[in-house]
C-alpha cells in the first residue's frame, strides 16, 4: 500500500527510527494512557455492576479529564510508532485484532454512556439497568481484550524494529 | 549464602523453571501485569483525589473501598512480577531501572503503610463535604506520583537491561 510507504518515509517515522529515546518513551506514554483509559473504564464498569454504590455516576463523569488525556496520549503514542514500521504492523494479524478490539471497546464506551443517559439523575445507591450492567461488561471484555492483543504483537511481529 | 547464590536458587525454583520452560507462561505473566496495574492506578486514582480534596461530597471512609480494588492490583502484580524475576534473576538484579523500581516500591509500600498506621484515622473521622488537610493531600499526591513513576520505570526496564546496576 501506498499510504503506508509514504507514512514510513515521513521525516517523522526516520525520527522515530533513528531517535534513540524515541521508542521507549513512547511506550511509556503508551502505558500511561493505557492505565488511564483502562483503569477508568474498569472503575466505571464495577460501579456499574454494583460495587461502591455510595457512588453517584456524576464522579466517574469526572474520570473522563482522566480518560480522555489517556485517549490522547495513545492516539498519538500509538500513531508514531506505526508509521515507524506501518506495513509490518498492517500485516500483523495481532495488531489488526488489538485496533478492532478498541474500536469495539470505544463504541461500547460511547454506548453504556448512552444508556446511561437515560438512567439519569446520576444519584447515591443507584441501581443501574440490565442493559447498562450488560454495556459494562461488554465494554471491560473489550478493554482486556485490547491488552491481551496488544501484548501480543511483541510475540507476533517479524523482528526488525525491536 | 552469597548475592550469587540465593540469585541461583530463586534462578532454580519451580516458579522460575516453568516462567522459562512454558512457552506462553512469561507472555501471560506480561498480560497480567498490564491489567493488574490498570486495576491499581484506575482505583488509586479515585483514592487518591479524594484524599486531594475532589468528590467532597462523599465521605473519605467510603472512598477507601477503592483501595482494596487496588490490592487487588497489586496482588496480580506482585504474583506476575515475582514470575518474572524468577525466571531471570540475574538479569533484573543488575537492572538499574530494575533496582529504582525495587526502591521506589519500598517507597510505595512505606507510603502504604504510613496511610494505614496514620493516617487513615484521621482521614476515617472526616465527614463528607470537607477538604482534606495539607497532610492528607500530600500522602495522595506521593501516593499518585510514586504508582506512576513506578508504571514509567517499570515500561523501561528492558531498555536497561544489561546496563550495569548501580551496586
Amino acid at each position: 500500500m501506498e499510504v503506508l510507504l509514504w507514512l514510513e518515509n515521513t521525516p517523522l517515522a526516520h525520527w522515530v527510527l533513528a531517535s534513540s529515546w524515541a521508542n521507549p518513551v513512547l511506550l511509556c506514554m503508551h502505558a500511561i494512557g493505557m492505565s488511564l483509559v483502562v483503569g477508568c473504564g474498569l472503575m466505571t464498569s464495577l460501579r456499574i455492576l454494583g460495587f461502591a454504590r455510595f457512588m453517584p455516576l456524576t464522579f466517574f463523569r469526572e474520570l473522563f479529564a482522566f480518560a480522555w488525556t489517556g485517549v490522547c496520549l495513545n492516539v498519538s503514542s500509538g500513531a508514531l510508532l506505526f508509521i515507524a514500521d506501518a506495513h509490518k504492523y498492517m500485516g500483523n494479524w495481532t495488531f489488526q485484532l488489538k485496533i478492532a478490539l478498541i474500536l469495539a471497546g470505544s463504541i461500547a464506551t460511547w454506548v453504556m454512556w448512552r444508556i446511561l443517559a437515560a438512567e439519569q439523575p446520576y444519584v447515591a445507591e443507584q441501581q443501574l439497568s440490565t442493559r447498562a450492567r450488560v454495556a459494562a461488561i461488554v465494554t471491560a471484555v473489550f478493554w482486556i481484550g485490547a491488552i491481551i492483543a496488544g501484548r501480543m504483537i511483541a510475540y507476533t511481529l517479524t523482528p526488525g524494529l525491536e | 549464602m552469597s548475592e550469587h547464590e540465593i540469585l541461583t536458587w530463586i534462578h532454580n525454583t519451580p516458579l522460575g523453571v516453568a516462567t522459562r520452560d512454558i512457552i506462553w507462561l512469561f507472555p501471560t505473566f506480561e498480560t497480567l501485569h498490564f491489567i493488574g496495574l490498570c486495576i491499581l492506578l484506575g482505583a488509586m486514582l479515585i483514592v487518591d483525589l479524594r484524599l486531594l480534596g475532589r468528590f467532597r461530597s462523599i465521605p473519605p471512609a467510603k472512598v477507601l473501598v477503592f483501595s482494596h480494588v487496588a490490592a487487588i492490583g497489586l496482588a496480580i502484580n506482585v504474583v506476575s512480577g515475582v514470575g518474572f524475576f524468577a525466571a531471570d534473576p540475574f538479569n533484573y538484579w543488575s537492572n538499574p531501572a530494575f533496582q529504582i523500581k525495587a526502591l521506589l516500591l519500598v517507597f510505595a509500600f512505606a507510603n502504604i503503610a504510613w496511610f494505614e498506621l496514620g493516617a487513615r484515622k484521621r482521614i476515617l473521622a472526616l465527614p463528607a463535604g470537607q477538604d482534606t488537610d495539607v497532610v492528607t493531600k500530600v500522602t495522595g499526591a506521593i501516593s499518585l506520583t510514586l504508582w506512576f513513576t513506578i508504571l514509567i520505570i517499570g515500561r523501561l526496564l528492558p531498555n536497561w537491561e544489561g546496563a550495569g546496576g548501580f551496586f
